[in-house]
């Protein structure tokens, strides 16, 4: 009797813990699912069919010329202006010849914007500006801002080529806001040693 | 007299010798540009000497070409292209008329400049020759240890195993030594031999004892997790590596969860982020086609959700990672380490109140100076005790729950 109840014993710690139990693959059981699943509609949670959108997504992409507002002070005009962005991707001269940076050369925007650089800049750019990001290295074809075509260039083209791309470089304007995207220009501005508009 | 000359003398050309030694390397970096810093700075971002980038591969382009016509081509390859020069053409045709930039350089940073290429395009042409003895080499010294310590675990298995069949077979031959010397009675053997029989009522009790104890023990495991999805570690649609991603190359977390320090969610990044980088990056391997087919359709990926919180739990991905500064790892274990994401936390509501109750205020962040500057005996008092979360209503229920 005493080997059975060991043999039991033994055998219900191994089911429970060798994982034959938990499948790591099954999410396991929910109490009251009526309680844990969101009633209105969530972006990133999709439980069945939503059978009011016709693709039967939650997701929704933003209303087609619309902006966000969130995250900008109703009484800030430049920046609201910033996110209406009318500049063609090919005209890359015309955003360099015309925009300037709105925000104010102060130490804190210059501190947020190398903040900013580390966090989506430096797999490409390295954290010196130099091209040798390690996913630059197998990426390829990421310039120097040293090289003699990017040293000289207005702000206004940093801020184009991060809002729509250039060359093999994709457009980062959906990942970076615009002011931002201007804290970036003003860190970059320094690793190149540009000190023009 | 010609003691003190000779000295003099010697004393000169000594001086002379230094001259002409610390001033000749200085000339020749004035005179000589640094063709390795031209060519990093400015060519290494489109060229590559033995594989084709955004531009040519160069490797003995100076073989290829005159070495006047590289000259014209680097200071303006659109001049060069405007002639009607045809291998020109051609060139600028074929690399999607990309055009290179200017070089306002002179001669000698030109040459300076193709004197590195061709050193180079050497270097890679003598590498090539090498790898192929090296990767086999290294073949072998990755299945050397599996295969080693296999055997010795056989071998060893082997070793316990023949082991207790000898001690058995020993005892056996003393016990029918002690049977044939007669200290035994050939009677009382049955008695003394140890047995066990089985009879069918011990299988079928034993057996349903088990069973019972086993599925109480099942039982008391799933109710335990119920609701709790802590190892959870679905089989993604794309086999996305964030050990590869966040930890071999170090991307911010926040370059593709980019809400992550802007509301309430750290967002699942959308297809053109993926597509960033892997417009380039490995796009004939078969999980990479699969977001470029999403891009090309318009389709978004639908990754299986692993981190769930309830509905009536409210969390705030920019409270605790940007306001807080906690990092990603605390909730959501070492993410950098994982091939594929599995669900670190609990995430139960015991787990959420037990770091509200230990974590400590950040009372150097600028805001408690703000509000309680003044107070410099308050500040103090407030360091000595320690504020945590719990004391700024941290276990309130209506803090997540509304």
């Amino acid at each position: 009797m005493k080997n059975i109840l060991i043999i039991g014993l033994a055998s219900m710690s191994l089911l429970s813990s060798c994982g034959l139990i938990a499948d790591k693959k099954d999410p396991g059981w929910e109490y009251a699912p009526q309680m844990y699943v969101s009633h209105p509609y969530e972006p990133y949670t999709q439980v069945g069919d939503n059978n009011v959108n016709a693709d039967g997504k939650n997701m929704r992409a933003p209303v087609e010329g619309t902006i966000s507002r969130s995250g900008i002070g109703f009484d800030n005009t430049k920046l609201e202006l910033m996110y209406n962005y009318p500049i063609h991707k090919d005209s890359l001269e015309t955003a360099a010849r015309m925009l300037k940076n709105p925000l104010e050369a102060t130490p804190a925007n210059l501190e947020k914007g190398q903040y900013f650089y580390g966090k989506y800049c430096t797999p490409c750019h390295g954290a010196e500006g130099k091209g040798n990001g390690s996913v630059g290295e197998i990426y390829g074809g990421v310039p120097n801002y040293q090289a003699s075509y990017i040293v000289n260039q207005p702000s206004g083209h940093i801020y184009h080529v991060i809002t729509k791309g250039k060359g093999r470089m994709w457009a980062h304007g959906t990942q970076i806001r615009p002011e931002e995207r201007w804290q970036i220009v003003m860190y970059v501005n320094k690793l190149r040693g540009y000190t023009g508009e | 007299m010609n003691q003190n000359r000779g000295f003099n003398l010697s004393r000169i050309l000594l001086s002379a010798a230094t001259l002409l030694t610390l001033s000749s390397p200085f000339n020749k970096l004035q005179a000589q540009p640094d063709g390795a810093a031209l060519y990093n700075n400015n060519c290494a971002a489109c060229h590559r000497i033995d594989q084709d980038l955004v531009g040519p591969a160069l490797g003995g382009v100076t073989e290829r070409l005159e070495e006047a016509y590289l000259i014209s081509w680097i200071r303006n390859s659109q001049a060069v292209i405007a002639s009607g020069d045809q291998y020109a053409v051609d060139v600028f045709n074929k690399w999607n008329k990309v055009a290179m930039p200017a070089y306002d350089w002179t001669d000698e940073e030109i040459k300076s400049v193709l004197a590195y290429v061709k050193e180079q395009s050497a270097a890679a042409a003598t590498a090539a020759a090498v790898p192929a003895a090296g990767d086999a080499a290294v073949a072998e010294d990755d299945s050397f240890p599996i295969s080693q310590i296999l055997w010795v675990v056989i071998f060893l298995f082997a070793a316990v195993i023949y082991f207790f069949v000898q001690q058995r077979n020993k005892l056996e031959e003393k016990f029918e030594e002690q049977v044939a010397s007669g200290n035994i009675d050939p009677s009382k053997l049955k008695e003394i031999k140890p047995s066990f029989k089985v009879k069918p009522i011990h299988a079928i009790g034993g057996g349903l004892t088990v069973f019972l104890l086993a599925a109480i023990g099942w039982g008391v495991d799933v109710a335990n997790h119920v609701g709790i999805q802590q190892g959870y570690q679905p089989s993604q649609p794309i086999a996305f590596s964030h050990e590869l991603h966040a930890g071999t190359h170090e991307i911010a977390c926040s370059y593709c969860h980019v809400g992550v320090e802007r509301g309430k969610s750290a967002t699942i990044p959308a297809v053109n982020i993926c597509m960033n980088c892997h417009n380039q990056i490995k796009k004939d391997a078969p999980e990479i086609k699969k977001i470029a087919a999403a891009w090309e359709n318009n389709q978004p990926i639908e990754w299986i959700r692993i981190h769930n919180l309830p509905d009536f739990a409210q969390f705030n991905h920019m409270q605790h990672y940007k306001i807080a500064g906690i990092e990603c790892q605390t909730c959501h274990g070492e993410i950098q380490e994982m091939a594929e994401v599995a669900q670190h936390s609990t995430l139960t509501m015991g787990w959420c109140i037990n770091c509200h109750r230990e974590t400590k205020v950040d009372l150097d962040n600028g805001y408690y100076q703000a509000v309680h500057g003044n107070k410099e005996s308050f500040q103090v008092a407030l360091k000595e005790k320690g504020l945590t979360i719990a004391n700024l209503g941290g276990l309130e229920c209506s803090k997540c729950h509304y």
